[in-house]
């Protein structure tokens, strides 16, 4: 069966309306300017801040600043499902090769200027052809023609169907005006960007804070928050503290600190799921991985639950995929079985030597685990891994190094302690750490230089039918293939905790993506009671 | 009780009203030294192995005597094994300070004269810059390790004992026990090995003592700072650094122990080293 051919957007856009209560002939007090309804101000810290605020030279998961100022023509919903942003619908033709998009009327930008379908052209124009610069322009490939037939259509003519292009275009517009001739890398624009979302940036003073304030123009109306500011607290005890002492309204908190907001009367803490897990690669230039048996053996040999409950005190839930937390999830969970160890080692030819560690042909299975040493949660995951295969007779040398001495040695690192995935479509996030095309020696993301045919062709599958039935298909298969082949340890997915003030309301769950990034996904809605 | 009996012979001298102090610190460092070196026989755990079931416990937990942190691993055994690699760094950077110190001061001294305002000034130089930040600067050009925190610390502190040695061996050098030697014939070679140097070593030995204290400090800094002992393995400054979030959320011993461990070491160091110096209230 097919999908519809025609996606109607302007029905999910009543939806939406609906649901937030703020579509134009509503006249929310907000939208009307009412006396101290729309004053409100929140002061969030977060410990990490970007180095551009322009959302396609950033991935998908975006930094709430960025977040907050820029709109893409489409974006995602409560549960992560694409739904209309600054394009109010679209039809996707038969063949998935031809997509129609029809702006919103009366859309500007910040400053003030119109924003139209040339906009929408130049930025993926300007993605699709930034190459290295921006890493989204991996979307865009496919694309080989836009069209602007008039101020509020859009035209784009790929040369073959690419099942995540609406959630591509979920990317925040750029406006021609400011960047046409130049390039995409513009500092300058990066400081100071000018967005067509919910709120626009007043400063930005990098390594302190960024102040937003709420845009008039938003086309679902004011938001309910006047102003927002984002402070850059990396220290966490430091965050906490600010939090205590009322310097800040919000933030995100460590899941060992937790306990210390719970008592405190004019907070909340807000936990959310999150698709970001963290996995033990394995590095297939290290001739110790070659055996799959002995992949699923160390599959077997972590505890996920005590990792679970003693590194984020119970904050996150056992991985036992690449797409646990997507609508695709397939894959069978690996049970902490010292058995299943023994006889999968065993299986493969090993025998346990003098010391007690796995052998075979007189070489122990030794490897070195690392990860960036500045990240506390990966460097306890990772002492924690090591004991916990340690004590089935691997002899793991925990290794973890700094960042900068990382990056310039990927392939160098035997066995590391990764973060991937994403709540949106998964194409991004499985096709670039599992398929064979885009190893670390060619330019691509996988960086442990896996390969497995089985694997590339469920993933290509996946990514070029628009048949949700087979794509669903494609990812089922990738999954077991990935399960009887493992390319990863898997450990845990995280959760992420938030503390907003008690009187904040608007903040809804859903599951966010990498580095808990995604909370002010519908930020237009939040607005305080009290003040 | 019998009355205070004065302690005779070789005793009577040692226990000079200064003398308790020094015997105290010589022992708390002899037995901190003890210690590290025989950790694996005072304790059953390996510093960086941790236990899920064990996580968070108070210090005085039955088999844990100081607790263990967050991820269940043993203090004691992180304390313990951490001096290993603190004092290690101590004693070696100490000993490369002087070595290198008092090569360069005799070097100076001795040498021709363009080579001696060559090292004095470099010397002077070198102490004019905050000493961090040229340690920094090196830690982070060679990469975290255990040798660069002790080149950090030798490359940052040779310059007092340089000097120290250089003004010493030239007052040494016109001395009348001195002309004596080259009297008696001896070669310079031998005059300075045989009486030159060994004349300028007791304020030497001082700043030794001192650097001992200087680099444990260093290298805790460092490591605080991620640019000393590579992370993971244990030490004083590493510990400080690993438990720091720790100081708001309770556990705050987790942080006093490596801390306490440290200011112990440069207190009785420097004890002996005001035990060392010469009483005529020379700088070193």
């Amino acid at each position: 069966m097919r999908i519809p051919k025609l996606v109607i957007g302007a029905v999910a856009t009543a939806l939406l309306a609906a649901g937030c209560g703020q579509a134009a002939p509503g006249g929310r007090p907000a939208q009307a300017g009412g006396a101290g309804a729309a004053s409100g101000s929140f002061t969030y810290a977060i410990g990490d801040e970007p180095e551009t605020l322009n959302p396609v030279l950033q991935d998908e998961h975006t930094d709430p600043v960025t977040e907050l100022v820029f709109r893409g023509l489409t974006r995602h919903d409560a549960d992560n499902k694409v739904v209309p942003g600054l394009a109010e619908s679209w039809r996707v033709s038969e063949d998935g090769k031809s997509y129609t998009f029809t702006l919103r009327k009366g859309l500007t930008w910040h400053d003030g200027k119109p924003l139209t379908s040339a906009d929408a052209k130049f930025t993926i124009e300007t993605v699709r052809d930034a190459g290295t610069d921006a890493p989204l322009s991996r979307n865009f490939r496919t694309v080989t023609g836009v069209e602007t037939p008039d101020e509020t259509t859009v035209k784009l003519t790929l040369d073959r169907p690419f099942a995540p292009m609406l959630h591509s275009l979920s990317v925040g517009l750029l406006p021609r005006h400011l960047l046409e001739g130049k390039k995409v890398t513009d500092p300058a624009y990066g400081r100071a960007p000018v967005g067509a979302g919910p709120f626009k940036l007043v400063t930005w003073k990098h390594g302190q804070y960024a102040e937003l304030a709420a845009f008039d123009g938003y086309y679902e109306g004011r938001p309910g928050l006047g102003k927002i500011v984002i402070k850059y607290v990396p220290d966490d005890t430091a965050r906490l503290v600010q939090l205590t002492g009322g310097e800040v309204d919000g933030a995100n908190i460590a899941p060992q600190q937790a306990a210390k907001v719970k008592g405190l009367a004019n907070l909340r803490t807000e936990v959310y799921p999150t698709a970001d897990y963290r996995a033990l690669m394995l590095n297939f230039k290290f001739p110790v991985f070659g055996d799959k048996k002995l992949r699923q053996a160390l599959n077997h040999a972590v505890d996920r639950d005590a990792i679970v409950k003693s590194v984020v005190l119970g904050y996150g839930k056992p991985a036992s995929g690449p797409l646990d937390e997507s609508p695709y999830a397939a894959a069978t969970p690996y049970t902490f079985d010292p058995a299943k160890v023994t006889s999968l080692m065993t299986e493969a030819g090993y025998a346990k030597d003098a010391n007690g560690i796995w052998a075979k042909d007189g070489k122990p299975v030794r490897f070195e685990l690392s990860t960036f040493a500045e990240e506390s949660l990966r460097v306890a995951i990772l002492n924690v891994a090591a004991t916990q295969l340690k004590a089935q007779g691997f002899d793991v040398v925990p290794m973890p190094r700094p960042r900068d001495q990382v990056r310039k040695n990927w392939a160098g690192q035997q066995s590391f302690v990764v973060g991937w995935g994403t709540p949106y479509d998964p194409d991004s996030s499985v096709y670039g750490p599992f398929h064979s095309s885009e190893a670390l020696s060619k330019g691509g993301s996988n960086f442990g230089e896996y390969a497995n045919p089985e694997v590339d062709k469920a993933l290509e599958e996946a990514r070029s039918t628009m048949d949700e039935g087979k794509r669903r298909a494609a990812y089922e298969r990738f999954q077991k293939a990935l399960a009887d082949d493992p390319p990863f340890v898997w450990i845990a997915y995280l959760q992420t905790l938030n503390v907003v003030p008690a009187d904040m309301t608007g903040p809804q769950r859903r599951t966010l993506g990498h580095h808990g990034y995604g909370f002010f996904w519908n930020a237009e809605k939040w607005r305080r009671n009290a003040s | 009780m019998a009355e205070a009996v004065r302690p005779r012979g070789l005793l009577a001298v040692r226990l000079a009203p200064r003398r308790p102090a020094i015997a105290a610190a010589a022992l708390v460092l002899a037995v901190m030294g003890l210690a590290a070196v025989a950790a694996p026989l005072l304790t059953p755990y390996d510093p960086i192995a941790t236990d899920t079931a064990a996580t968070a416990l108070p210090p005085g937990s039955p088999g844990h005597p100081l607790g263990t942190d967050l991820l269940g691993r043993d203090l004691l055994a992180g304390l313990l094994y951490g001096g290993r690699t603190s004092l290690l760094v101590g004693l070696a950077a100490a000993a490369m300070t002087v070595v290198l110190g008092t090569l360069l001061g005799a070097a100076a001294a001795a040498g021709p004269r363009w080579l001696d305002s060559l090292i004095a000034r470099a010397a002077d130089m070198l102490l004019s810059l905050p000493m961090l930040i040229v340690t920094l600067a090196l830690a982070a050009v060679a990469g975290p390790s255990l040798a660069t925190v002790i080149v950090a610390v030798a490359v940052t502190s040779w310059m007092p004992v340089a000097l120290i040695a250089r003004a010493e061996l030239r007052s040494q050098r016109e001395r009348l026990y001195i002309r004596a030697a080259y009297g008696l014939g001896l070669s310079g070679a031998q005059v300075f090995r045989r009486h030159l140097l060994p004349g300028a070593l007791p304020p030497v030995a001082s700043i030794a003592a001192f650097e001992v204290g200087h680099a444990v400090l260093t290298e805790s800094t460092l490591s605080f700072l991620g640019l000393g002992i590579p992370p993971n393995r244990p030490s004083w400054g590493n510990l400080l650094t690993e438990t720091k979030a720790h100081l708001l959320t309770g556990e705050w011993y987790t942080v006093a122990y490596p801390a306490a461990a440290i200011v112990i070491v440069i207190i009785a160091v420097n004890v002996l080293a005001n035990a060392v110096a010469p009483a005529d209230g020379r700088a070193w």
